[in-house]
């Protein structure tokens, strides 16, 4: 456990000195205040567009953060030689990797805290703005409410279930993180930085493939009835089932934003939560399993 | 000294370059500005399925910035999309993506329904509103106001309505709009007894916000069903005479027997009963409730007082003015107060007419009524005023009169008994 804090803390001081998390955050911070003046084009309630904008910076960063700078976290230890002084001390392969994992989880997290405390910033600022105040007063008053809000996450009307939301978002991160992780254990950062966003973007269309499976199971159906033959579920049923049960289901995260932005309420299925730890957990074993086998030279 | 000489050379190219660049571009925003500018939609988007696809998850995020799209869409054209279809198209795209935003149905009614009377479109619109979010108010009042004010199918607004009640958070006009459809599509005994219960229920439920506004609208229902029953028997007697009765006659003649209608003193009584219990009595038990109401309509011999007023019944009686009848059939049986009020709207008006006239004309009185009012003059000269009395003119007093009410000036004060 010391070893695996070790790497991460470590890997976390490196993480934060890479330039591209800075450019990445910067964009990040600048959408989400970017957010209230193109708020303005909208023509009923302001703040819905904010929270959509808001909520899409902060993912989207956060898995552009995730991929940017996981994919390269193994890749270059090996191609600096640096891993060989690690794994002469009586450290293992598992506990290298997971200690990237979790430091870069860590860099991760604490960009996604810093965007979301400019996104309360931003949400409580317009707020104020929209109630006739002062620039310097509203500005202050946001700042105290985001900080505040950090810790109480319901304390304030406007961002209700907000937190809630942001710290699902992070349990989604941790996925796309994880095959970062998984990626770069096995392959070069362009590779494992094309592989990372496919799985992330068949991750998020998880649902259109249960969809498909369907439509292909209908045409079938409808065949078969026509035929007046058995139904015989074709091979495509069965891979985009396969598909769908072996990809990752970001979408199911990804739908609290809808419900916490337009229904003020969000209702989040416990096993969704159970999922992402135990989904993570099996690629970081993926990941341990490639990486305990392979020949650094 | 040679290295500081290219550098001023690479320095002076550079700004001869740019320079000339800029000095084109000023031309080319000369022409532009030249071209008048003509909103055209360039975006493609194709069906929802495929922008659902192309936004990976994003849906919200995509929703909202084609929701953006859509409002200067319509905003660029200045209110004249090229086509409904066009706004109904992000619409079915926007809605599919994230069907939780009310305010996209509320803009999307006016962009195609308010714009272009497209009702076929707005009705797609509230039922898929209403299908996705079925305990928000706000879609189907929306689309009740569209089918009153717009449609005009009052059956479709009444079913709105019934749909928006289905909000536990929904206002409280909202009840009462189905009573108000009920008033108009002549189903004055259910918009009666709708208003009868509610008010009682506000006098219980000890809330005056409410008293005023149920009284008017229970009022109105009383009024209108008065007014039908009415209207009905001076067209009969009309097509039998060829001559418009006065009320009076219609009740001699037994015009009004076994009609129902509004008891009024009845209903005025159980007001002032529930007023009096008011305090602590709690709400009535329904079938007392309907027992109450069921008791205030009766079947008439002779047609009651009208029901202006439950506290100060001062004007008791309607007139019937064949002079409206051409213009508007729905309108030529008055409550006697409504009479009244007329008339002195009328005197203002002529007042004013014969103060400019005074100003024209050096102080002096227009000679005769035509003088001043031209074709006009035909409601004072040919017709008689609502309440059956002759209209006089004296030009020595510069004053309008009628056989009724000598002195009309002085109906500002609607003195009429």
């Amino acid at each position: 456990m010391k070893e695996i804090t070790a790497i991460a803390l470590n890997t976390f001081k490196e993480a934060i000195r890479n330039r591209i998390l800075y450019v990445i955050l910067i964009f990040a911070l600048l959408l989400i205040l970017f957010s209230g003046v193109l708020s303005q084009l909208t023509i009923s309630d302001r703040l819905q567009l904010i929270k959509s904008l808001g909520f899409a910076a902060i993912n989207l960063f956060g898995v552009a953060i995730a991929v940017f700078v996981g994919v390269s976290l193994v890749y270059n230890e090996l191609e600096k030689k640096t891993i060989y002084t690690i794994v002469s001390k009586p450290i293992g392969r598992w506990q290298f990797l997971l200690g990237k994992y979790f430091g870069l989880l860590l860099t991760v997290w604490v960009n996604v805290l810093i965007m979301t405390l400019f996104f309360l910033i931003s949400v409580h600022y317009n707020v104020g703005a929209m109630q006739g105040g002062g620039l310097a007063s509203t500005l202050l008053a946001s700042i105290g409410r985001g900080l505040l809000n950090l810790v109480a996450w319901n304390a304030f009307e406007p961002t209700q279930n907000l937190m809630f939301v942001i710290v699902v978002t992070c349990m989604e991160l941790a996925i796309v993180t994880a095959f970062a992780i998984l990626f770069s254990s096995f392959s070069t950062p362009t590779l494992s930085m094309f592989f990372t966003v496919l799985t992330f973007v068949a991750g998020r269309l998880n649902e259109h493939i249960i969809r498909f499976a369907d439509t292909v199971l209908e045409r079938a159906r409808d065949e078969a009835l026509a035929a007046a033959a058995p139904l015989t579920k074709p091979f495509a049923y069965w891979f985009a089932i396969g598909a769908a049960h072996v990809v990752p289901n970001l979408g199911a995260f990804h739908r609290s934003v809808t419900q916490a932005i337009y229904q003020n309420e969000v209702t989040l299925w416990p096993g969704t939560i159970l999922y992402g730890v135990l989904y993570t957990a099996g690629i970081l074993c993926l990941a341990i399993l490639i990486f305990s086998r392979r020949n650094f030279k | 000294m040679k290295r500081w000489g290219s550098f001023t050379a690479l320095l002076a190219v550079t700004i001869a370059l740019l320079g000339g660049a800029m000095r084109l571009q000023s031309e080319q925003i000369f022409r532009w500005r030249l071209i008048p500018f003509k909103f055209r939609d360039t975006l493609y988007l194709p069906s929802s399925e495929y922008v659902r696809a192309v936004s990976v998850g994003y849906d919200v995020f995509m929703s909202d910035f084609l929701w953006l799209r859509m409002i200067q869409v319509f905003a660029a054209s200045w209110t004249t999309p090229d086509s409904p279809e066009t706004m109904k198209h992000y619409f079915d795209i926007i809605t599919d993506l994230n069907p939780y935003n009310t305010d996209v149905y509320k803009f999307a009614i006016l962009a195609v329904g308010e714009e272009h009377k497209r009702h076929d479109m707005v009705k797609e619109i509230v039922n898929k509103g209403i299908q996705h979010n079925p305990l928000d108010y706000h879609i189907p009042y929306e689309g009740a106001s569209y089918a009153f004010m717009s449609m005009e199918d009052l059956d479709q607004a009444k079913l709105y309505v019934r749909m928006a009640k289905l909000d536990p958070n929904y206002p409280d006009f909202i009840d009462r709009w189905e009573g108000y459809f009920d008033i108009r599509q002549g189903r004055y005994e259910a918009a009666y007894s709708k208003f009868f219960r509610e008010y009682i229920e506000a006098i219980l439920a000890d809330n005056p916000q409410l008293f005023d506004i149920l009284r008017t609208q229970l009022n109105r229902a009383m009024d209108e069903w008065f007014k039908s029953v009415i209207r009905e028997a001076a067209v009969a007697w009309h097509d039998r005479t060829g001559q418009w009765p006065s009320v009076d006659e219609l009740n001699a003649a037994g015009a009004f027997q076994g009609v129902r209608l509004p008891d009024v003193q009845f209903v005025r009584g159980a007001l002032q009963t529930a007023i009096e219990h008011d305090q602590g009595s709690g709400p009535l038990p329904p079938e007392q409730m309907d027992a109450l109401i069921d008791r205030g309509v009766k079947t008439f011999d002779f047609l009651p007082l009208a029901p202006y007023d439950f506290i100060d019944p001062r004007y008791q009686g309607y007139v019937i003015w064949p002079y409206y009848y051409e213009d508007n059939p729905e309108r030529f049986v008055l409550a006697e107060i409504k009479a009244a009020q007329t008339m002195g709207l009328l005197a203002s008006s002529v007042e004013s007419r014969i103060q400019a006239y005074r100003d024209a004309h050096r102080g002096q009185c227009p000679p005769t009524l035509e003088a001043l009012l031209g074709e006009e003059a035909a409601l004072f000269t040919e017709h008689r005023d609502p309440f059956g009395g002759q209209w006089t003119w004296d030009p020595a007093t510069c004053q309008l009169g009628s056989t009724s009410f000598p002195s009309l000036i002085e109906l500002g004060q609607l003195d009429v008994r």
